[in-house]
């Protein structure tokens, strides 16, 4: 039964709260995401889609609710996850190379205190290639444009190696060449079946490049099959303004508990 | 500066070794609060810990002991702890709260200095430091010496931070880098931030006794901001602070003796690492004030070249033909063109005969390179939809710039075509090999 149910379901999250600050972000979400998908996370700006791949990922308290991914809770899985921030959370004038970077993706296997090995220069270099980077290996991060940091960013996460994958906004400010190149990977990963999470912001798109489509605007509006999913009635409700109580009671909920 | 070394004493080289290793210490650590945008971090906890020293002080009675090395810890964790609650309380900015806090936390140390009338600490030294003592302040175990108390202090402390920044070299690197994907592989970023900052207090305290407070504060930024302007690579830079530790010492020791009498060594050390970040502000090879004006000025003089050889393709139009030097008066000062003539004469590029010059066979062919690219690019954003008054500008920048090979597919692209848009002839380049 157990066995079965790993095969069902990549993502599991159930009744999930999430609050920054006093402000609730996040109500109750519960959704299920079968493996080898390419699944979007839609919505308008300040949904919580940000938020919701972190707390999923533990980088956040949640409030209620939990999360399992392959059946198990995250800190038992990491090493079949990996993970694609925004590309401008980080500093981009730190001193260290695309290489490095890339290398950065092997150090949860890695593991406390040892040191990469040859293995995984040598598999960062291969992912490194997969997003034709390899000429740029050793310049230093700042001195690449921003779709050859987002591809960096990428090739980082496929050194980890992963099951399930969880990219943020990983096609924002990219130029249509990477956008392109994103895609081709986006699709080798899921014939590799691998899961991957997008949040994603061009509605334009979404339809062309995903199979799942998770609508989101600080609740659940719907979570399927692109084709069952994307339609106008679920995309008024994610994007029209029926929501203003929503965030007006989140607005209320933050003052009350000042 | 050899009469400087070879007339050194056992005491002054003391000073020496003990002030390399508390700059080194610093220089080190200071790297990772450099990265972290967290430079004003060790200035903070180097004020915030006085109240931890004077109630140690107050306690156990004296100074030297580990009781102040204890408070000044405590209140050094503290105060980074005390900061980020601050911050996460929600209105106030980072910076904000590190002010906040260690200036009440001084305050706080200054009132208890002042008012407990049988507490002896000298701020002056706290400040200062008195490096100049720290060789005859000996370690005596059984009735043997083994040398200044200081440097045992520092050295343990040296060792201490370069296995910290050893052990913890990849955890420090990711979690500086980026402290999502730290966090979600495991690592644990915030857990690595007290530590880090458990390690500046320990410096910082360890540091205070033999070279004062103004120093250490120095240390933490100077070598490392340095040795960040040098370098892209982690490891190196934090090699470079140690030499830069290291030099800060020597140098500063050095200047003290030069402008000689009572001149603080400690603040003399604290010039040196000021001079080092300026020099490496100005020469720094990739990054420095210097070379970035010198590659400047470079591009400068070969752009006013390249348009030289524009102007006599121009003239000529096609065919490599004599031109009255004259003309090209007309065009550019009269001056300009006598030094581009003999500059280019003396490069092969360029034939003179009485009045008139003709390009090399070799300058031809960059002359027809240059007008290649500049009317190809014409002629491509003239199809992407630009009117014709509006190619020229853009043209006259990117033909310096473009490669051949973007050439070979903007010609491509537009179906090789032989005229730009204002109807002048697109030169044929016959490639070579």
């Amino acid at each position: 039964m157990k066995k079965e149910n790993h095969n069902q379901v990549a993502l599991e999250v159930h009744d999930l709260t999430v609050a920054y600050h006093t402000r609730p972000v996040l109500w109750n979400i519960d959704f299920e995401i079968p493996p080898g998908k390419l699944v979007a996370i839609v919505g308008p700006n300040g949904a919580g889609k940000s938020t919701l791949l972190k707390s999923i990922l533990g980088l956040l308290p949640l409030s209620s609710g939990w999360v399992k991914i392959f059946d198990n809770p995250y800190r038992k899985v990491r090493q079949k996850v990996g993970y694609v921030p925004q590309r401008g959370s980080v500093d981009w004038d730190f001193p260290t190379t695309a290489i490095d970077v890339v290398c950065m993706g092997r150090y949860g296997k890695i593991g406390w205190f040892r040191r990469p090995k040859k293995e995984d220069w040598e598999a960062a270099e291969k992912f490194l290639a997969q997003v034709e980077m390899e000429k740029f290996a050793h310049r230093q991060i700042s001195q690449l444009s921003g779709g050859q940091q987002q591809r960096v960013f990428l090739a980082r996460a496929l050194a980890q190696e992963a099951d399930i994958y969880f990219m943020d906004e990983p096609f924002a400010g990219v130029d249509a060449v990477t956008e392109k190149a994103i895609v081709r990977l986006l699709e080798e990963l899921r014939e590799q079946k691998k899961t991957v999470i997008v949040v994603h912001h061009d509605l334009q798109t979404v339809k062309e490049y995903f199979d799942w489509i998770l609508l989101l605007n600080m609740r659940l509006i719907a979570n399927g099959p692109t084709e069952e999913v994307y339609n106008e009635d679920n995309l008024r409700k994610t994007y029209g303004g029926r929501l203003a109580i929503l965030s007006q009671a989140a607005d209320e909920v933050a003052k009350g508990r000042l | 500066m050899l009469s400087f070394f070879s007339q050194l004493q056992s005491h002054e080289i003391w000073i020496m070794v003990i002030g390399a290793l508390v700059c080194s210490s610093c220089g080190l650590i200071g790297c990772f609060l450099i990265l972290r945008k967290l430079a004003l971090m060790g200035d903070a906890i180097s004020h915030a810990v006085l109240p931890g020293i004077v109630l140690a002080v107050m306690m156990t009675g004296s100074l030297s002991s580990w009781a102040v090395f204890i408070g000044a810890g405590i209140i050094g964790v503290l105060t980074p702890f005390l900061i980020d609650t601050l911050q996460r309380s929600g209105r106030v900015q980072e910076d904000a709260s590190i002010g906040a806090v260690f200036t009440v936390l001084f305050a706080i140390g200054v009132i208890m200095v002042t008012s407990i009338p049988h507490v002896h600490i000298d701020v002056e030294c706290v400040l200062y430091g008195e490096i100049v003592w720290t060789p005859y302040d000996r370690l005596i175990i059984g009735g043997s010496d083994f040398g200044p108390q200081a440097f045992w202090v520092t050295g343990t402390i040296f060792l201490l931070n370069l296995a910290f920044v050893t052990f913890f070299y990849k955890e420090l690197k990711v979690c500086s880098f980026d402290s999502q994907l730290a966090a979600a592989m495991g690592f644990r970023p915030k857990l690595m931030h007290y530590l880090l900052m458990a390690v500046v207090s320990i410096t910082t305290i360890s540091s205070f006794e033999s070279v004062g407070a103004i120093i250490v504060v120095g240390m933490f930024i100077a070598p490392g901001a340095a040795a960040y302007l040098l370098t892209d690579n982690l490891a190196t830079m934090l090699a470079l602070s140690v030499v830069g530790g290291i030099l800060c010492s020597v140098g500063g020791y050095g200047l003290a003796i030069l402008l000689g009498g009572g001149v603080s060594v400690s603040g003399s050390m604290a010039t040196v690492a000021g001079i080092l970040f300026v020099l490496s502000l100005f020469f720094s090879p990739k990054y420095g004030l210097v070379f970035r004006f010198l590659r400047r000025s470079r591009l400068r003089s070969r752009l006013q070249k390249e348009h030289f050889y524009i102007d006599i393709y121009r003239i000529t139009e096609g065919e490599n033909t004599w031109v009255p030097i004259l003309d090209l008066q007309k065009i550019n000062q009269r001056k300009k063109t006598f030094d581009l003539i003999q500059e280019m004469m003396l490069a092969g590029m360029l034939e003179k005969e009485e009045e008139s010059v003709r390009l090399s066979e070799k300058g031809f062919l960059h002359a027809q390179k240059l007008i290649r690219a500049h009317r190809l690019w014409e002629s491509y954003m003239h199809k992407l939809g630009l009117p014709e008054d509006h190619l020229h500008r853009s043209a006259d920048d990117v033909e310096h710039f473009i490669s051949p090979q973007l050439c070979q597919e903007m010609a491509k692209d537009l179906d090789y075509p032989r005229q730009d848009p204002h109807g002048k002839p697109i030169p044929l380049i016959e490639e070579k090999g």
